[in-house]
């Protein structure tokens, strides 16, 4: 067991607790940092990838940005619920029973793959050459340009439906 | 040093709680809590299979890095969007708990 | 115009004017009359000149005139009808138009034509007077007319056209044809007065009785018909046929076919003359207006009976020679010809109608000349229907006038007595002189009065005949029934007209118009005259004067036999003068002086026989007993009771009772538990499914979410693990 083994248990045993936690804990709020929790132990796992740039855009933005939007979501929402009496649906054991089912469907799947055993070994391309290729593909015609100033439309839909859907109707404000 | 396989059943086993938290949970800020959970597992599995293919290629691998970016985006917008409706819906019904939103109920 | 044609046409005029009184005038009386005495009255002019031509030198004495149409195609050859005159129908013709046309003209008077309508009198009913303001300012009550008078003449025109019909035709089929109006005409006549119960009953006794006698009839033509090929006079009297149907046997009782049909149309006879066992129709049948009394039972119908037998005299004697023995059916005829005149003789002693004494010296007639024609005198037998005709249809005339007379009287003086009771009547030779002098005449004629009435000659031929062939018993059965004929004749006179007025009624009588009168004279001086056309020249004194034409022209009928009669001795000439002039004598002392209304003397004379005469015998009663109600028996129980209403009736309603039942079961069975409960279990069924499917839309989402997934990991497994 190299160290980098060791390590890669121990963020995923992190993350998997937090997730555990995030989805089965009684006070909302204890969810809500039991998910930024998970969140960064996501990160790490991205940074054990060698994505290093993708760790750092999950803290930024799911960690400095998502999390802190559920936040205020659940302090706007606060007082309708009780955080003591029973978060989880009645039919939680079906609910097991078929995300157990799921699981081992997934990984029978996997397992059939001849891939599924191969050590990843590090990269011989430095991180700079990756955040390069992939700063290029995104701004390239030939490459991934129309995706990305799609997803620039999508963001700026999400923000303008995000505030009419979320504003205040009884102020008799138009709307942008 | 670490086998593919442990990403992959790492990621599958985020997802699937996420999946559990999903149907299970009754807030649907906790709903939209274990959606990123699943999102982020996508992620991991995205990344792990970028890692995979590059490590075979010897060249960066673009696609992987550009679908994961799409989905932090998509994550992001779909978050602010969906909590944006939760607070819609507590003005209008005053309740965020879900199984009480049955207006479906027929 | 030659004879052949206007032998065809005699019997027209009246059928066209029976056509003309149903259609057009039903309305008008007067029209009504007037066409059917025209209609008569042209008729009687053609039988006439048919008449005259066919006595006169180049007539039917050598040869009959036949005129022939083809009328029905039968195979290969055709089925002819057409008219004949022969002596024997130049004779029919001429007393046959003579009475008719006396007839019709005698019911003008009297169904009262010219009478105020009475104020109770109905279609149907008889009728019963009128009330008239009389010139002294008085209420008389009167005579009215008869409401149906238009309809009498329709039907006395039919009757007449099937006469007429009857009498010209050559075949059977034809003859057939007027036999059967004559008893339809009957019915419709002798229930005229519909409304009357004992109308209507007589009407049917006449039908049915004549109608068993003309099944019998029937099956004599048609086994002549099966036979010989032909319905034709000429074909079926010939010879050849003769012979034939003399030498082969029928299948019954082996008696020989001539025999064998020989005996059914004699039935035809018995039923149609009213002979003994089939005569009980004829009394019954003076229920009828008088008219019609004398038309059907004096001038045509019952004489229509014994044209028949006289027509078939070839085959009725064939194989008879003079001398020798009976055929069958000439012993049949014997026997019950002079039973029936001595039967019906005896009846008519008792009788207080005077229409009924009538009626049974008809049937007495009637036997004579049957018994006549029995023993093989046809000539006799020819002679007394003639002059029979004639003297009683007089006599029913009479009779009506008399009715008519009383009637009168009932009505002037309200008195409720019968008007046709002899008993009621007398003294009405001074009220009602012309009906009196008539009467007496016929009356004389009837009882066989010598020398000046018809009836004497041809009385004294048939008794004559019979004794000369030597027939002793026939001759002494037909002297005693001359004797009884005789004594109830003059009975029957001297209670009417000799003595005093017994009722108010008698007393008040008196003489009927001329319309009635008229041919009460024309009928008498026939009465008187025809008698002296057939004087035998064997006659002591009178023989030879005349010659002897009847004989000869009739004679002429039999050419081959030549079946004369010859007269050999007195015995039968004294033995009908002595019955004449006893019976009359004998009828003139007991009943000149009857004072009393109710009792007749023969009552006392003869005991208890009276009552039995009276009551016919009682044979009405005997019948009723052993037909009619075992008739009614089996119609009323057995074929209405038992087989219509249990096994017929029986056999639907239980059919219908099933299928009620089978309908039940379906409906209990199938209908409601399967087909509606199963309706009901699919639509329950439809919403129960649809209450428990509903729990599947909760309406919440995560539950949605959860039954995807399932079906999705669960369609997945197959795929992957099944599939593959």
């Amino acid at each position: 067991m190299t160290s980098t083994q060791v390590i890669f248990l121990i963020t995923a045993l992190v993350t998997i607790f937090s997730a555990v936690m995030v989805v089965g804990s009684r006070k909302l709020f204890h969810s809500a940092l039991w998910l930024i929790l998970s969140f960064l132990g996501v990160a790490s796992s991205f940074a054990l990838l060698e994505a290093s740039f993708f760790a750092i855009v999950q803290l930024l933005v799911y960690i400095g940005a998502i999390a802190i939007l559920i936040i205020f979501a659940i302090m706007l929402t606060r007082d309708i619920m009780e955080d003591e009496w029973q978060q989880i649906n009645r039919s939680w054991g079906l609910v097991l029973i078929l995300v157990i089912t799921i699981f081992s469907v997934l990984l029978g799947l996997y397992s059939t793959w001849s891939g599924f055993q191969t050590i990843l070994n590090p990269l011989g391309i430095s991180g700079q050459e990756n955040i390069l290729a992939f700063g290029k593909s995104i701004l390239a015609p030939d490459g991934f340009a129309l995706p990305f100033e799609a997803s620039s439309v999508l963001l700026l839909a999400a923000m303008i439906g995000g505030i009419y859907i979320a504003m205040d109707r009884k102020q008799e404000g138009d709307e942008a | 040093m670490i086998p593919l396989s442990w990403y992959l059943i790492f990621a599958a086993l985020l997802f699937a709680i996420g999946l559990f938290g999903v149907i299970t949970r009754k807030n649907s800020v906790a709903i939209l809590m274990s959606v990123e959970l699943m999102l982020n597992a996508v992620n991991i599995n995205f990344l792990a299979f970028w890692h995979y293919h590059t490590q075979n290629s010897g060249l960066p691998q673009v696609n992987a890095m550009v679908f994961v970016a799409i989905v932090f985006i998509a994550a992001a917008a779909e978050a602010a969007v969906g909590l944006a409706l939760i607070i819609s819906v507590y003005r209008q019904r005053k309740t965020v708990v879900v199984p009480e939103l049955d207006t479906l109920k027929g | 115009m030659n004879n052949e044609l206007i032998t065809w046409l005699i019997p027209l005029p009246p059928l066209i004017a029976f056509g003309l009184i149903v259609l057009f005038t039903n309305r008008s009386n007067r029209l009504s009359h007037s066409l059917a005495i025209i209609g008569a009255g042209l008729s009687w002019l053609l039988s006439m000149v048919v008449f005259f031509f066919a006595i006169s030198a180049n007539g039917v004495k050598e040869k009959a005139l036949i005129s022939n149409v083809n009328w029905l195609p039968t195979g290969d050859s055709w089925l002819k009808i057409g008219v004949q005159v022969d002596a024997l129908t130049a004779i029919m013709l001429f007393f046959v138009a003579w009475t008719v046309l006396m007839i019709f003209i005698y019911s003008v008077g009297y169904h009262n034509f010219g009478q105020p309508k009475g104020e109770h009198d109905l279609p149907g009913k008889q009728p019963h007077g009128a009330f008239v303001t009389g010139t002294d300012g008085k209420e008389k009550h009167v005579l009215s007319i008869e409401p149906m008078y238009a309809r009498f003449f329709a039907f006395i025109s039919l009757f007449a056209f099937a006469m007429f019909v009857l009498v010209v035709s050559n075949n059977l089929l034809t003859l057939y044809i007027g036999w059967e109006i004559m008893g339809l005409c009957s019915y419709l006549l002798i229930g005229f007065w519909y409304a009357k119960p004992s109308a209507k009953a007589a009407a049917q006794k006449a039908f049915l009785t004549t109608r068993i006698g003309d099944v019998f009839m029937l099956l004599g033509l048609a086994s002549l018909y099966t036979l010989t090929g032909s319905l034709q006079y000429e074909v079926i009297f010939s010879e050849q046929w003769l012979h034939f149907l003399t030498s082969h046997t029928s299948p019954v009782f082996g008696m020989s076919w001539a025999a064998l049909i020989g005996i059914l149309i004699f039935i035809g006879t018995v039923g149609k003359s009213s002979q003994f066992p089939l005569h009980v129709w004829l009394p019954d049948a003076m229920e009828g207006p008088t008219p019609v009394s004398a038309m059907i039972h004096a001038a045509t119908m019952v004489s229509a009976g014994v044209y028949l037998v006289i027509r078939f005299f070839p085959i009725l004697s064939a194989g008879y020679e003079a001398g020798g023995p009976l055929t069958t059916p000439m012993m049949a005829m014997a026997v019950i010809g002079s039973f029936t005149a001595l039967f019906s003789a005896t009846i008519a002693v008792a009788q207080r109608d005077v229409k009924r004494v009538l009626a049974y010296s008809t049937i007495s007639q009637l036997g004579f000349m049957v018994a006549a024609l029995g023993v093989g005198a046809y000539v006799a037998a020819a002679f007394h229907l003639v002059t029979h005709a004639f003297f009683k249809a007089l006599l029913f005339l009479g009779s009506g006038s008399i009715i008519h007379g009383m009637e009168h009287g009932v009505l002037h003086t309200g008195e409720h007595v019968d008007p046709q009771d002899m008993f009621n009547m007398g003294g009405l030779w001074k009220k009602m002189p012309i009906t009196f002098i008539t009467f007496l005449a016929g009356g004389l004629a009837l009882s066989g009065f010598p020398l000046i009435t018809a009836g004497f000659w041809s009385k004294d031929e048939i008794l004559s005949g019979a004794f000369n062939g030597g027939f002793i018993v026939v001759f002494v059965v037909l002297a005693i029934a001359a004797l009884l004929t005789a004594f109830y004749t003059m009975r029957q006179i001297s209670l009417v007209f000799f003595g005093k007025p017994r009722t108010m009624a008698a007393a008040h009588a008196h003489e009927t118009k001329w319309t009635m009168t008229l041919p009460l004279s024309v009928l008498a001086f026939f009465s008187i005259t025809a008698g002296w056309v057939g004087i035998p020249e064997a006659f002591p004194g009178l023989g030879g004067i005349l010659p002897n034409w009847f004989d000869s022209f009739v004679g002429s009928m039999l050419h081959a036999e030549g079946h004369e009669t010859v007269h050999h001795s007195s015995v039968p000439l004294i033995t009908s003068l002595a019955v004449a002039l006893g019976g009359l004598l004998l009828g003139y002392l007991v009943y000149k002086n009857i004072k009393d209304t109710q009792t007749d003397p023969m009552e006392w004379s003869l005991g208890g026989i009276y009552k039995v005469l009276a009551n016919k015998y009682y044979i009405d009663e005997f019948y009723q007993w052993a037909f009619i109600k075992p008739a009614k028996w089996l119609s009323e129980t057995f074929v209405y009771r038992w087989m219509d209403l249990f096994v017929i009736d029986g056999f639907f309603h239980g059919i219908a009772k099933l299928g009620l039942g089978l309908g039940n079961i379906f409906r209990q069975w199938f209908d409601l538990p399967v087909i509606n409960r199963g309706g009901d279990a699919i639509a329950s069924g439809t919403r129960r499914l649809g209450a428990d499917l509903k729990i599947f839309q909760s309406g919440r989402v995560q539950d949605y979410m959860l039954l995807s997934l399932a079906f999705a990991v669960v369609g997945a497994v197959v795929f992957f693990v099944i599939l593959f």
